[in-house]
């Protein structure tokens, strides 16, 4: 008896999550299945539900529409302008945005492998630098070198969105001053004036040092805020060919002497304790908690961050109290500042919502919308039409500095097989003393000679 | 009973063909593309390149260091999880209070996910608010930084491997145990043996074969460990915590596709090696005298 009761409870339960199962799916289904037949039989259902200016279809949000797939890195994705957006679009279309935040760590991963197994979004953010070569953005992405927006981009952003002389995606993005960013409250107290030369960097950290204070915050333990490429702008910009002959395999980082100056500085600055004791295992997690309990005084990082993602409320120095200097990583004597590294948004143009993917993305290049959507944002201007962003405080305390030394970001885009992460693990090795300067510069050269190999491969 | 004549030879060629059909070629096909010029970029028109990426492969400077932090990794969860498994397995067939409820507290740790258990013990052991670290701070101690140097960060991702997977080793070994028959454990306490040697020479010879099954099987997983690595260090400090795992998913991810292919082709021979070498090796310990 007891066995036939268990039997029948198994069976129900089976019987339930089966058509449980086939509700759910049909449902998914459905809204696919609705999609794909309108686009199948009229072939510009897409258009018409997508279109922003399609007054029947703004009207009617809750009779369901055309539900596009975003993958984006989580962070990314969160920032309150892609919100923005994403909602606006939603509500004026009536269709939807199936937003797919990717692990942040892990993201370009877990795209390329979704990619590579045909898995391809309508709609996908990826920064416009040398790795997204590897997304096939030619065979993948809508072109759009016609589009009319393109003349309302900045003319320092387009480079960025374009790939083998094509525009291959709407450089949506906050466009950042990158530098080194100080406690402005610490410094007065403790009598440190602005560094305008590298000894005069590594005297301050002396400095702070001295008076118990963590000279730079530096999260090594997440590789990539190590931000060295910060170091290598302003060499590549003194000497645009070395990008040329990296890419054709006729230089390496070690004929780069810059490069050894810069990984003898990081050396030379975990040892002297200017990263504290603990940056082999700090993360970006804590940066708002370390700077705003002033535990230490200083971070490589971008102005827009202390707008959108720095905790102004918990700790005890505000957003404001920071303030912008160039950065010293011990390859440029005065210094430097990296200017905006744009995501792009494009579409997938073998989708089957492609139109609707192409009037998401002009609907974000209207003038008007975008406006709405970094009303107050601290950003540069990527659009020659933006005009609701605002300069961020720490941009405008240090505006001719920022103006004099900034340089345009160059390795991370232009240097084919660059890697942020491998890099930056490289120079941790170097920090801990795992590896010598040399043996450094030949872990991140492999790693950068093993991406160009793969690629030249025939 | 002459068993040839029952199962002629050539009725094994049925399962054989089966195997090879739908095991090993599925299994190594894919080793094909270890000789191409795969990657993120080109997908389709490949062309045969030799023994380019194995060689490549070899003279990555991060192998050396993937190959001795897997060998520690298969070592350290091999020995661990197997002595550990059998002490608690041995505890919980004697007759103790509670001893149902204990069997499956110690198996919980082994039906949570890899993820999860990453996420709990990235949390024990952070520098920042880390739990060992708080509680070394309430005793006047300084943090260390457990996942932040090679030395401690191995020893981590050992404590996490073991302690999800000694439930499992726990419950093979308890079976193992309560399948040697008391009549043998009897007739020993009858000829005067002591605990020591009733242990000694009738439960630890018969319960062998499952204790073989443990360590075999904590091998070949130790071996292959990749996503409690990933999530608790993701191979760092630097390459520091790095195993053959996770050397393939950066091959990977930079989208050196073919070169991701070798190092799991180098991978699969040495796992293969270890695996015959430990199978011809523990059968001579079944053998009960």
């Amino acid at each position: 008896m007891k066995r036939k009761i268990v039997s029948m409870f198994v069976c129900m339960s089976m019987v339930a999550a089966l058509m449980g199962c086939g509700d759910k799916g049909s449902a998914k289904t459905e809204g696919g299945d609705n999609t794909g037949a309108s686009n199948e039989e009229s072939g510009t259902d897409n258009e018409d539900v997508g279109g922003a200016d399609n007054e029947e279809d703004t009207k009617t949000p809750s009779e369901g529409g055309v539900t596009l797939s975003l993958y984006c890195n989580a962070d990314d994705l969160a920032k309150p302008y892609m919100q923005k957006i994403i909602s606006m679009w939603e509500e004026a279309s009536g269709n939807k945005i199936d937003q797919q935040g990717l692990d942040t760590a892990n993201a370009e991963n877990i795209a390329l492998t979704k990619f590579t197994t045909g898995d391809i979004p309508d709609l996908y953010v990826h920064f416009g630098n040398s790795n997204l070569m590897n997304f096939n953005p030619e065979e993948n992405f809508v072109d759009w070198s016609d589009a009319e927006w393109v003349a309302d981009i900045q003319a320092s952003v387009l480079p960025q969105a374009t790939f083998n002389g094509k525009i291959i995606g709407l450089p949506f993005w906050e466009a950042s001053n990158s530098g080194c960013f100080y406690n402005t409250k610490i410094f007065d107290e403790l009598g440190i004036a602005i560094p305008t030369t590298q000894a005069e960097f590594n005297a301050a950290c002396e400095t702070l040092l001295e008076n118990g204070v963590q000279p730079i915050y530096l999260a090594a333990a997440d590789a990539w805020p190590v931000l060295y490429q910060f170091a290598l702008d302003p060499v590549l910009v003194d000497h645009p060919d070395y990008i040329d002959k990296l890419n054709a395999g006729e230089m390496t980082y070690a004929d780069i002497p810059e490069f050894k100056s810069m990984c003898e500085w990081f050396k030379m600055a975990a040892d002297n304790g200017y990263f504290g004791k603990n940056y082999a295992s700090d993360t970006w997690d804590y940066a708002s908690e370390v700077l705003g309990t002033g535990e230490a005084a200083m971070m490589f990082v971008w102005d827009t961050w202390f707008d959108t993602d720095y905790d102004s409320e918990s700790y005890d120095y505000v957003g404001d109290d920071f303030g912008i200097m160039p950065v010293f990583m011990g390859t440029c004597e005065e210094g430097t500042y990296e200017g905006g590294n744009v995501n792009l948004m494009m579409a997938n143009k073998n989708g089957a919502n492609v139109d609707a993917a192409k009037d998401f993305i002009n609907f974000m290049a209207n003038p008007e919308n975008y406006n709405v959507a970094f009303d107050g944002v601290a950003t540069a201007a990527v659009f020659k039409g933006q005009t609701t962003n605002v300069n961020s405080t720490q941009y405008e305390g240090a505006k001719a500095s920022v103006d004099s030394l900034i340089r345009a970001s160059s390795a991370q885009p232009k240097i084919i097989g660059f890697s942020q992460n491998e890099g930056a693990k490289a120079l941790l090795q170097l920090m801990t003393g795992d590896v010598t300067v040399d043996d450094c510069i030949k872990l991140i050269d492999d790693d950068r000679i093993a991406t160009l190999e793969s690629f030249s491969q025939e | 009973m002459n068993r040839k004549k029952i199962y002629p030879l050539y009725l094994a060629a049925i399962p054989a063909l089966v195997f090879f059909i739908f095991f090993i070629v599925p299994s190594t096909a894919g080793y094909y593309y270890a000789f191409t010029n795969w990657s993120a970029a080109r997908t389709e028109g490949l062309k045969f390149v030799g023994f380019q990426n194995i060689l490549s492969v070899m003279q990555n400077s991060k192998v050396p260091v993937a190959f001795v932090n897997t060998l520690i990794y298969a070592g350290v969860k091999t020995v661990m999880v197997t002595l550990l498994g059998f002490v608690f397995a041995y505890i919980l067939n004697r007759e103790i209070k509670s001893r149902t409820a204990l069997r499956t507290v110690y198996f919980i740790p082994s039906i949570f996910s890899c993820l999860v258990v990453g996420l709990i013990f990235s949390a024990v052991f952070q520098t920042r608010h880390g739990t060992i670290n708080e509680i070394l701070n309430v005793f006047g101690m300084a943090n260390v930084q457990w996942l932040g140097s090679r030395g401690t960060a191995v020893f981590a991702i050992c404590v996490a491997e073991v302690w999800r997977n000694v439930g499992y080793a726990i419950i093979i070994t308890l079976a193992g145990m309560q399948s040697v028959s008391s009549d043998y454990i009897e007739a020993g306490k009858l000829d005067g043996a002591s605990e020591w040697q009733l242990f000694r020479h009738i439960t630890l010879p018969l319960i062998m074969p499952t204790v073989n099954v443990n360590i075999l099987f904590s091998l070949i997983y130790g071996l292959k460990m990749f996503d409690l690595i990933y999530v608790m260090t993701g191979g760092g400090p630097g390459n520091a915590t790095e195993s053959f795992g996770t050397l393939m998913m950066n091959e990977m991810s930079a989208g050196r596709y073919a070169q991701s292919v070798a190092v799991n082709l180098v991978f699969t021979i040495l796992l293969i090696l270890i695996s015959g070498i430990y199978q011809k090796f523990s059968s001579r310990w079944e053998t009960v005298q």
